[in-house]
């Protein structure tokens, strides 16, 4: 016991705690300009982003489409397309309000017809997401003016909001698509060549190589800070670190090999960042089967199983041990008060005793098999648990099939003792109603509970989440109780970047504004900087009226470097009015000129100098104000006056003494 | 030489016979396979409703009974339409297309490497059996032949990538900078030297083993005693007679593996990110994408039976022994 809470100490302070915080970040602020090369491991099926399950296309369409409404890295609903939406409080019409200037990338504005359209045609082509947002359930779809959608369901469906964020719901352009009578037509060019709303616009697909976007300067958002992503297809994940740290590649979008992830952390310029996610690994029992059948049994074995040592050994300590029933990333479902049956070999073997299943002589009570797939860990994961449950007396056989094959003889034709499978378990809890519920297609442990099985159905139907929270965790108590299944581990997501490189979904800076794929706020350390542009003038100038005064402006980038193509407006305003306004023209270096004529013109004024400057789309601003005095044109004269004056004077003097010494002259003559 | 036409023109009928042949075995141990391609299609578990699954079985035909989808298979074939892939929605033939480019660069460039490294040293080996060069040439040869080329390829990464920098770790072209003219071939050359020296060097210890045996035994036959006995200079011995005679074996290799060629070199591609036939063959068995399977196999069967027939070819011109009827 001493050892294993040692253990326990070693790991907690060995893993992931400590990983969240991130470098400090040496630039200040975004910065415009730069190209991000993404490791993804192959080619998207095609670019038509709804039609079919495409986990390599989903970042990329990520970048070129937009949803109504997306998920962020906490699974959170965040707008999308639409900046604002209303659920009808019987939960059956949804309001989805879009951006007004949303256009796709031909230029032709982005309507609530476009919505209408891709909706319409998940249900008729049947899109992968048909089954996710019960595209039946949608009695009709109406669209009030332009920018409105009204979306009308038969039955009221809680996740509903969720899984339009989620999967195979990008809004599809309908001048495009409506010109075919499939959506999949292949005459249909734009099926390689997306036209889509997001942030960036496609440029290329080098099949197998690699697919160009570039940054979409007209984005409804503002235009996204890099200029173009390069998503490069490497499929052998040694050979996409390699590239990382050569600096050919600045984000790995896939899992690096475990065994890199302690040096990748050591390494200077990369940023390893570790969260957890919503997919974990389970073991399902063939319910129909002796000794199986024997909750007892059930329960041994889940006591038997070290998810520690699983953690540890498969997994090199990058993953988490499942808690409870459901996972702990969407927590208001998540119930907490229940957990897995703790880790007790002694209390495993009286169970197993108890249902009769003694040891024989060679100290075997009964021989098991585990089905597993073989991606990587499974086989490990299994090997962990077949050495576990020889410790109380199971012969365990591994038996590692293909996918399908798994599928055909698990799911299907139901033989098997135990079997492993793994899955994603959001965006919605609904997700336990079709992956554990009774009844569901890959429930394949053949789970009944009636109880269950109301309650699941009960809660997707159910708008207030208080009364679905409390449906969810009493299933997840019956789960408890009758260990269908038993949860192992929660994956977690390794993201791996070069640190010249910030703005990342997952970082602070980003998070709640993006979708978990959206590199739209990303931005590289060595772009140009972004601000207010900074125009040097004088503070305040005098002057006649009637002169030509020359106004000299220079304008820089908050860096100093001269904008030689800035568009430079100069306002003349009096007590806030304005008079005039006033042009300039670049003279060289940055240096703009700009001759304001004084004649009619008299006391104070204020020169507004403004300047903007578009760089690659972005459009940048600053401003600067010069008091200008005027005095009338006749000051001007006033010391030539003055001198005339005193020059009279003078030579009246000089005349008047002369004219006196004359007269004295003659007198004394 | 009428013989020899009625010879070519056997050949090329069974030649097409054994593509026929192969056409057929691979359309049925393929769709035997277990596991159903349309589930396979639309992913993961739990997303994919009964309906979607249902839809995309009734869309790819495969709803049809076997023998009736092989007879279709065939038309098309024959029509020339080598079928839509299901993995890629694009026409099988427009896939293979696209990539045939890379293939043939990186697989002849790799394999001419190693036939003519290979069959060089295979030969200064074999002519000093026994020797030091001998031995150290086998010892490095033995080294080649046990390392896996996945392993090779990723120290050649480390080592001339990563440390020295000489050269890009992976793909065919430079994404940051795009070249135009004839600095994009070079980009390309710079991109293949990686790969295609793996390739040679994994290819290369069967060319040398083969040469070198050869060569040892022709220059055991007794014409070289007698050239040696008759005064005949040792060099002249040696290239114009035992280096030719000992060249038939390593074509009949070349040939074999020329057939190959098409299939591409799957393990390189992967490790090199090389946009090649073998990456699409490897994802194809991924996705359960059988007409891209097919349309492969179907491509490199005939490949194959071309390179024999060329082999068979050549073997007539090296060595006028052999004769046919």
């Amino acid at each position: 016991m001493c050892l294993l809470m040692l253990m326990l100490l070693v790991l907690t302070t060995a893993m992931p705690t400590g990983i969240w915080e991130l470098k400090a970040q040496e630039v200040e602020g975004p910065r415009l300009g730069g190209t991000l090369v993404i490791a993804i491991s192959g080619d998207p099926k095609s670019f038509n982003p709804d039609s079919q399950v495409d986990d390599m296309g989903y970042p990329i369409f990520s970048v070129i489409y937009n949803k109504l409404v997306t998920l962020d890295i906490n699974y959170n609903v965040i707008p999308d397309l639409a900046y604002k939406w209303e659920a009808s409080p019987d939960g059956k019409v949804y309001t989805f309000y879009l951006y007004p200037n949303a256009t796709w990338h031909d230029g032709v504005p982005v309507t609530s017809e476009d919505v209408k359209w891709t909706l319409e045609a998940i249900k008729k082509f049947k899109g992968i997401a048909y089954g996710n947002i019960k595209a039946e359930n949608i009695e009709k779809i109406e669209c009030p003016d332009e920018h409105t959608v009204k979306i009308y369901l038969k039955e009221p469906f809680a996740a509903f909001l969720q899984f339009l964020a989620w999967y195979g719901t990008f809004i599809m352009p309908k001048h495009i698509y409506e010109k075919y009578e499939d959506w999949m037509d292949p005459n249909n060019p734009y099926l390689n060549k997306p036209v889509g709303s997001g942030p960036f616009k496609f440029v290329e697909w080098v099949k197998g190589d690699h697919v160009t976007v570039a940054a979409n300067e007209k984005f409804f958002k503002g235009r996204p800070y890099l200029d173009k992503i390069v998503y490069r297809i490497i499929p052998d994940p040694t050979t996409a670190v390699q590239a990382l740290l050569k600096g050919e590649v600045d984000y790995l979008h896939m899992r690096p090999p475990l065994a890199e992830v302690p040096k990748l952390q050591k390494t200077p310029g990369i940023n390893v960042m570790i969260r957890p996610t919503p997919s974990r690994y389970y073991i399902g029992f063939n319910l129909e089967k002796a000794p199986f059948n024997d909750i007892r049994v059930r329960r041994a074995i889940a006591m038997a199983i070290n998810r520690t040592e699983i953690v540890r050994k498969a997994y090199q300590g990058y993953a988490f041990e499942a808690k409870g029933f459901y996972i702990p990333a969407i927590s208001w479902a998540f119930n907490p008060n229940i957990d897995v049956p703790p880790f007790d070999l002694k209390e495993a073997e009286k169970l197993l005793d108890e249902a009769g299943y003694t040891k024989g002589p060679n100290g075997i009570r009964f021989k098991a098999k585990i089905t597993y797939f073989t991606i990587y860990p499974c086989e490990q994961v299994c090997t962990v648990i077949r050495d576990n449950l020889k410790k109380i007396g199971i012969d365990v056989e591994l038996e590692g099939l293909e996918i399908a094959a798994w599928e055909e003889k698990v799911v299907k034709r139901k033989e098997f003792d135990m079997a492993l499978c793994d899955g994603f378990h959001g965006p919605d809890p609904d997700n336990i109603r079709f992956r554990y519920g009774p009844g569901a297609y890959i429930n394949f442990a053949g789970w009944n509970n009636s109880e269950a099985k109301e309650l699941l159905d009960e809660a997707s139907k159910t708008v207030d989440q208080e009364e679905r929270r409390k449906m969810y965790w009493r299933v997840q108590e019956l789960m408890a109780e009758e260990l269908p299944y038993i949860p192992l581990v929660d994956l977690v997501w390794i993201y791996v970047s070069r640190s010249e490189f910030h703005g990342f979904p997952w970082e602070p800076e980003s998070q709640g504004k993006v979708g978990y794929y959206d590199h739209r706020l990303v931005w590289w350390e060595k772009g140009k900087p972004i601000g207010p542009i900074v125009i040097e003038a004088p503070t305040s100038i005098e002057a006649f009226a009637g002169d030509s005064v020359e106004l000299k402006v220079k304008v820089t980038d908050s860096e100093g470097a001269a904008i030689t193509n800035a568009t430079l407006t100069v306002n003349l305003f009096k007590n806030g009015e304005l008079i005039r306004t006033i042009g300039a023209s670049h003279t060289g270096g940055g240096v703009y000129l700009a001759k304001i004529d004084t004649s009619g013109l008299s006391g104070d004024y204020t020169v507004k100098v403004a300047a903007t400057y578009v760089l690659k789309g972005f459009k940048m601003s600053g401003g600067e104000s010069i008091s200008l005095t005027v005095k009338p044109a006749y000051m001007k004269y006033l010391p030539y006056v003055a001198i005339a004056v005193v020059v009279i004077l003078i030579a009246v003097a000089v005349a008047y003494r002369l004219i006196k010494k004359r007269r004295e002259e003659e007198e004394e003559g | 030489m009428a013989s020899m036409k009625a010879y070519m023109t056997r050949r090329l009928i069974e030649t097409i016979i054994v593509v026929f042949f192969a056409m057929f075995v691979n359309f049925f141990i393929i769709n035997l396979a277990p596991g159903d391609p349309a589930r396979i299609m639309t992913g993961e578990f739990g997303y994919a409703c009964p309906e979607y699954v249902e839809a995309m079985r009734k869309k790819w035909g495969l709803d049809k009974p076997l023998h009736e989808r092989f007879l279709i298979y065939l038309a098309n074939v024959l029509k020339g339409d080598l079928g839509y892939s299901y993995g890629y929605y694009s026409p099988v033939a427009q896939l293979i297309a696209e990539r045939i480019g890379a293939t043939l660069l990186l697989m002849l460039t790799g394999i001419m490497l190693a036939f003519v490294i290979g069959t060089l040293i295979g030969a200064q080996a074999g002519r000093k059996m026994g020797s030091k060069t001998d031995m150290t040439l086998s010892f490095i040869n033995l080294m080649l032949w046990s390392m896996p080329v996945f392993w090779l390829g990723l120290i050649l990464i480390l080592v001339f990538s990563v440390w020295c920098g000489f050269f890009p770790t992976s793909g065919m072209m430079s994404v940051r900078t795009e070249y135009h003219g004839m600095w994009k071939y070079l980009d390309i050359l710079w991109h293949l030297t990686l790969p295609a020296i793996t390739l040679a060097l994994a290819e290369l210890p069967i060319y040398f083993k083969i040469v070198r045996a050869s060569v040892i035994e022709q220059t055991s036959e007794e014409y070289v005693r007698t050239f040696r006995a008759v005064g005949m200079r040792e060099d002249k011995v040696f290239k114009r007679y035992v280096l030719r005679n000992a060249l038939v074996p390593p074509v009949t290799m070349l040939g074999l593996h020329l057939g190959y060629v098409l299939s591409g070199a799957v393990l390189i591609e992967v490790v090199f990110g090389w946009p090649g036939l073998g990456r699409l063959l490897l994802e194809a068995v991924y996705r359960r994408d059988y007409p891209v399977l097919m349309g492969m196999y179907l491509v490199t069967s005939i490949c194959v039976a071309l390179a024999n027939l060329a082999t068979d070819l050549i073997y007539m011109i090296l060595d006028p022994r052999i004769r046919y009827r």
